[in-house]
């Protein structure tokens, strides 16, 4: 990031189907997203009647010609070889969970592996969806599984049909980059 | 015929004759047997006088299970559980079977706890709470009624304006044992972890709880569940910085350009939580940081840090274009 011209900033959405990924990318995206979604084929997965096949995208447009690029990836595991070619280039990995589906945990450990490449090089942030609907796992319990991966990341309890939970996900992706800088900076100092 | 033992701390010896003598009447007209102890410990009720210094040192405010009654105590007349002063037969049987009964602690809002202590106060009562009760109600706050339900991880508020204010500036609650599916209290509930996070971050005072207060860094073992206790930027940026990384909190307010006392809060309310790693003794600095001592706001980082600096006004704009609030 060059001081002086326009700037932006990608960051990835990921997560299984029906976590919410296109809804917490439309909560933000100030233009319309580009969605490709298809009839769902695949109702033993989610019982949803469309679902995303290449990716979502929204943008944030800020003055002086700075913007906010989001990518939402497909949730389905056959289309992950889209999921590295989106990957590229994001500074932030935003993992959405659904709490309710079979193996949450399992969900997670194939999500911070997938990804591991981005999220260690840069930060990411773990959504859990619908919480409140289960109750065999605490959010301790994920945090556990990531630490055994080798992944200290943030994990919030959320519903990303509020608004306020989304700019919650975000925000701890830019505290994360803020700090980081800051953190290189004081290492260049005292070097 | 069931006899409990009441201690008489610090009141007048008039006082203590006038009780005596309402014991004795109470004996003599339904058979209720009250008998005095010297023995603090063996009594199942403390009597005292909330002037007097014996009641702020009295063991018996943090122990449910060791009963306190404040004699003098400021009567409220709106609420059912009020405790007048005793000087009314029927009135001294009823407060002395219910406390006996209910497990109760009373408060007396003129005798405030010293300020580095109301938090360890309000969170060493929260966990003995949870230890002893599933429900648990709180009373004697000023315009606050508080209802805990640690089988629900919820707590209602009658009032949710300025709750934590109250509890920072009210020493001590009257707190009763409630039926765990008791009606709840108005419609303002939080989770348990936010009204913790809550109350660490109001009563902090900038001093550090006296559990961690010997430690020279601090390193966080998972992040906070912002999505349950809310979260503002400088706790988000606080938990980046100590997450898995031992940090003091000098440089941690250097890197964040936060205060000391914001840093503070924050360590507090995460030890709270139990999110604090564990410090290596040799790590253990006793005489840095006791609780008396308050910590000197660092510098912030020079402009020339060029890095940080970038991504921050980058991320600013970000943040005001999508409604990120500070």
């Amino acid at each position: 990031m060059t001081e002086g011209q326009p700037r932006e900033i990608k960051i990835l959405i990921t997560g299984p189907m029906g976590s919410g990924k296109t809804t917490a990318l439309a909560a933000v995206s100030e233009s319309k997203p580009i969605q490709t979604e298809a009839r769902n084929s695949d109702t033993e997965q989610h019982s949803k009647s469309h679902t995303t096949v290449a990716m979502d995208f929204g943008e944030v447009y800020l003055e002086g010609g700075d913007r906010l690029r989001i990518y939402g990836t497909p949730g389905q595991k056959r289309f992950n070889a889209m999921w590295q070619i989106l990957a590229k280039g994001a500074l932030g990995v935003v993992v959405l969970l659904d709490m309710t589906r079979a193996d949450p945990k399992e969900d997670l450990r194939d999500y911070l592996t997938d990804f591991s490449q981005v999220i260690h090089g840069s930060c990411a942030v773990i959504g859990a969806g619908r919480m409140d609907e289960q109750h065999a796992l605490e959010i301790g319990d994920l945090a556990d599984m990531a630490a055994q991966l080798g992944f200290a990341v943030p994990i919030f309890s959320v519903d990303v049909r509020k608004r306020e939970d989304v700019l919650l996900l975000l925000e701890a992706l830019f505290c994360q980059i803020e700090m980081d800088a800051a953190l290189a900076d004081h290492s260049e100092m005292t070097q | 015929m069931q006899t409990k033992t009441v201690y008489l701390s610090g009141l007048a010896v008039s006082e203590q004759i006038l009780m005596q003598s309402y014991m004795d009447l109470l004996v003599l007209r339904d058979g209720s047997r009250f008998d005095v102890t010297e023995v603090r410990e063996a009594a199942q009720i403390e009597v005292f006088d909330p002037k007097a210094d014996a009641a702020c040192n009295s063991p018996s405010f943090n122990e449910p299970s060791r009963i306190a009654f404040l004699a003098q105590g400021e009567p409220s007349t709106d609420h059912g559980w009020a405790l007048h002063r005793p000087a009314r037969l029927s009135n001294l049987r009823e407060v002395l079977t219910s406390i006996t009964s209910e497990h109760a602690i009373l408060s007396n809002t003129e005798t405030a706890l010293p300020e580095h202590r109301r938090l360890e106060y309000w969170l060493g009562l929260l966990s003995r709470f949870e230890a002893q009760g599933e429900a648990w109600e709180l009373k004697g706050l000023k315009n606050l009624r508080l209802r805990i339900y640690f089988n629900h991880q919820r707590v209602y508020l009658s009032n949710p304006h300025q709750w934590q204010e109250q509890l920072a500036n009210t020493g001590r609650a009257l707190a009763t044992a409630i039926p765990s599916d008791m009606e709840a209290l108005g419609d303002y509930a939080i989770s348990l972890d936010r009204f913790r996070w809550q109350l660490c971050e109001a009563l902090s005072n900038g001093l550090l709880l006296p559990g961690i207060a010997s430690r020279s860094t601090f390193n966080l073992l998972q992040w906070p569940d912002f999505g349950s206790v809310g979260a503002n930027q400088k706790q988000m940026k606080l938990s980046a910085l100590f997450h898995g990384r031992d940090l003091t909190i000098i440089k941690a307010a250097e890197l964040s350009a936060l205060p000391v006392s914001a840093v503070i809060d924050f360590i507090n309310a995460s030890a709270a939580q139990g999110l604090l790693k564990d410090a290596p003794a040799e790590l253990l600095c006793p005489e840095a940081l006791n609780s008396a001592q308050k910590l000197e706001q660092p510098a912030p980082l020079p402009e020339v840090a060029k890095k940080s600096r970038t991504f921050g006004q980058f991320l600013e704009k970000l943040r005001g274009a999508i409604g990120l609030g500070k």
